[in-house]
């Protein structure tokens, strides 16, 4: 072996790294060759000055802040669990605002509210067109469960507010019934009233950062729990036929590039070898026909949280390579998106119905 | 040995805890690994508060992922893991800071790091002026500093860690032959920094320092 070859193997040669072979070559060749030796003599000395820096030790409060913040953390987790006794009340209101949201679908039809026409546009079109639509903006935008959750972290007031609000929703839709829930939805969803009504759901004005996908996840199971008084119950005219399939869940999919998050959707129930089929007369609306029992449903909408992670452009695994702030909305979406884990529990089978809207970039 | 591995089991079952959610354990987890992952931190980073705001971030990124801890790798392994990818974010935020003001790289002062331009001079010796006290220290940490990060880090695990090749290759996440060439080149790069420190006579030590220095100014 030549000197430079020697050099390459010094620090493995110290480190006690190399095999047997090559130890005994590096050993004779430094018997003889002086210039190795210093090499070798050199790296030593530089080692040892590194070793022999002092050694940092921790600041005093660093064991004591971690502490702080793990029990912090651990403690707003318990409160969330805490908080999803109120999600019927959550999954109606849901309900309320996603009804609110279509509601512009069935007045006639102007450029600003007639969805389906957007459909033909291509993104920036839409874009230009929601910019100068001033009367959307008076449309709730669904927010999504993560900022639920934020609501929920930021404090008893609000939280005791949002419930208060939710339970006079859940009154509305309890009241009436589906079919009544639509009507009485229709005339909130008037210009401004909505905003005045639920100052909590206002519009969305600048989306999550989280890539292009936006995941709305509306359990009708869930808005079943609800159980009207008996006086409603004696207001409501025998309406089973007119009752649309409860035993679903509606999972909204806004993105600006409906072709990718499709694809996403598909390659997440591919991974689970459930397949998804257009529902007849509602454009962009699939339906997966298995029927899916709640660990399906938990590990389809864990597989789109991936999906989603992946949209961001970052590593494949939703916790691996997002910044802070979103590996947590993301592990709230893997963790809190399949909500209906409390619907599950009674162990009904649920369809999932994905609905794909269109989102403008802004 | 009985007692190392009456050692492993404490930590396993000090693990067992945290994953039940137990921030006590977790306390004492950080207890025993902080000063270790500190120093790591700190001699990556050549930044004592930047290093404990790091540090912090990894401890509570390790109770966050406890659950993910497979038990395949050691612990302090996982730990170094974790470590390091909060000092790679934190100097990728730097580097986004320091590129929207302008400031080039190469006048880049770490220890003027923190402070405004504007704010006095910190008239008190801060920890890490205490903490590499004579000159050498000094010199060595500015080489440290200076190198490559990605070499800087191999060394920083080797010869302040003492961790071995293979474990360096699963904290790094990169083939074992990657890490092998990043202390060599790391090594061989320091000791071109520090050559003027090499020669064996004691008499001309501060000149020695002095064209360190020199070699240090040079960009």
């Amino acid at each position: 072996m030549k000197c430079h070859e020697i050099v390459e193997l010094l620090s493995e040669y110290l480190d006690g790294e190399l095999d047997v072979g090559s130890r005994s070559e590096v050993d004779g060749h430094l018997a003889v060759c002086e210039s190795c030796q210093r090499e070798l003599h050199q790296l030593k000395a530089t080692i040892s000055l590194v070793a022999s820096l002092p050694k940092a030790t921790a600041p005093a409060a660093l064991a004591q802040r971690v502490g702080e913040e793990a029990q912090d953390e651990m403690q707003a987790a318990a409160s969330k669990r805490r908080l999803w006794y109120l999600f019927p009340a959550l999954a109606a209101a849901a309900a309320v605002l996603i009804a609110i949201q279509i509601a512009p679908r069935r007045t006639p039809p102007t450029p600003e509210t007639e969805w389906n026409s957007l459909k033909t546009l291509s993104s920036d079109e839409i874009a230009a067109n929601m910019r100068n639509a001033p009367a959307r903006e008076t449309v709730p935008a669904l927010r999504d469960l993560s900022e639920m959750d934020a609501m929920a972290d930021s404090g008893k007031p609000k939280r005791e507010q949002f419930a208060k609000e939710a339970g006079r929703l859940v009154e509305t839709v309890g009241a009436g019934g589906a079919a009544k829930a639509d009507d009485a939805l229709r005339q909130i969803a008037v210009p401004s009233a909505p905003q005045a009504a639920m100052p909590h759901f206002r519009t969305e004005e600048s989306p999550r950062s989280l890539g292009s996908l936006k995941l709305v996840s509306e359990s009708y199971v869930e808005a079943k729990k609800v159980q009207p008084t008996p006086s409603q119950e004696a207001e409501r005219p025998a309406q089973a036929a007119a009752k649309p399939a409860r035993d679903e869940e509606r999972v909204i999919v806004a993105a600006q590039n409906m072709a990718k998050a499709r694809e996403a959707i598909e390659n997440a129930l591919k991974a689970n070898r459930l397949a998804m089929e257009p529902v007849q007369g509602e454009p962009d609306t699939f339906r997966v026909t298995t029927l899916l029992h709640s660990h399906d449903r938990t590990l389809i909408l864990a597989e789109l949280s991936r999906a989603l992670a992946s949209e961001v452009g970052k590593d494949d695994h939703p916790r691996r390579g997002l910044a802070p702030a979103e590996q947590r909305i993301d592990a709230q979406r893997a963790h809190k998106i399949p909500i209906g884990q409390d619907a599950a529990t009674t162990g009904q089978p649920v369809r999932l119905i994905f609905i794909f809207r269109e989102q403008s970039a802004k | 040995m009985c007692g190392d591995s009456l050692v492993k089991t404490d930590e396993a079952m000090l693990i067992e805890r945290c994953r039940a959610g137990d921030a006590s354990a977790f306390s004492r987890l950080v207890a025993k690994h902080q000063d270790s992952i500190f120093n790591a931190i700190y001699r990556m980073l050549g930044h004592y508060e930047d290093a404990s705001e790091v540090a912090q971030d990894t401890f509570l990124k390790a109770f966050q992922g406890i659950r993910d801890f497979r038990g395949d790798s050691a612990f302090y392994t996982w730990l170094f893991r974790i470590a390091l990818n909060a000092v790679t974010s934190h100097r990728r935020r730097q580097m986004a800071r320091r590129t929207s003001e302008h400031v080039s790289l190469s006048s880049h002062n770490e220890d003027d790091d923190a402070r405004n331009p504007t704010d006095p001079p910190d008239p008190s010796p801060g920890p890490v002026d205490e903490l590499d006290r004579t000159e050498q220290q000094r010199l060595v940490r500015h080489a440290i500093a200076k190198l490559d990060p990605d070499y800087r880090d191999a060394v920083v695990l080797r010869d302040i860690q003492g961790l071995d090749y293979d474990e360096i290759a699963a904290a790094l996440g990169c083939p074992r032959g990657t890490v092998k060439s990043r202390i060599h080149r790391g090594r061989m790069q320091l000791k071109a920094k520090l050559s003027p420190l090499f020669t064996h006579s004691e008499a001309n030590r501060s000149a020695r320092v002095s064209a360190c220095e020199q070699a240090e100014a040079r960009p």
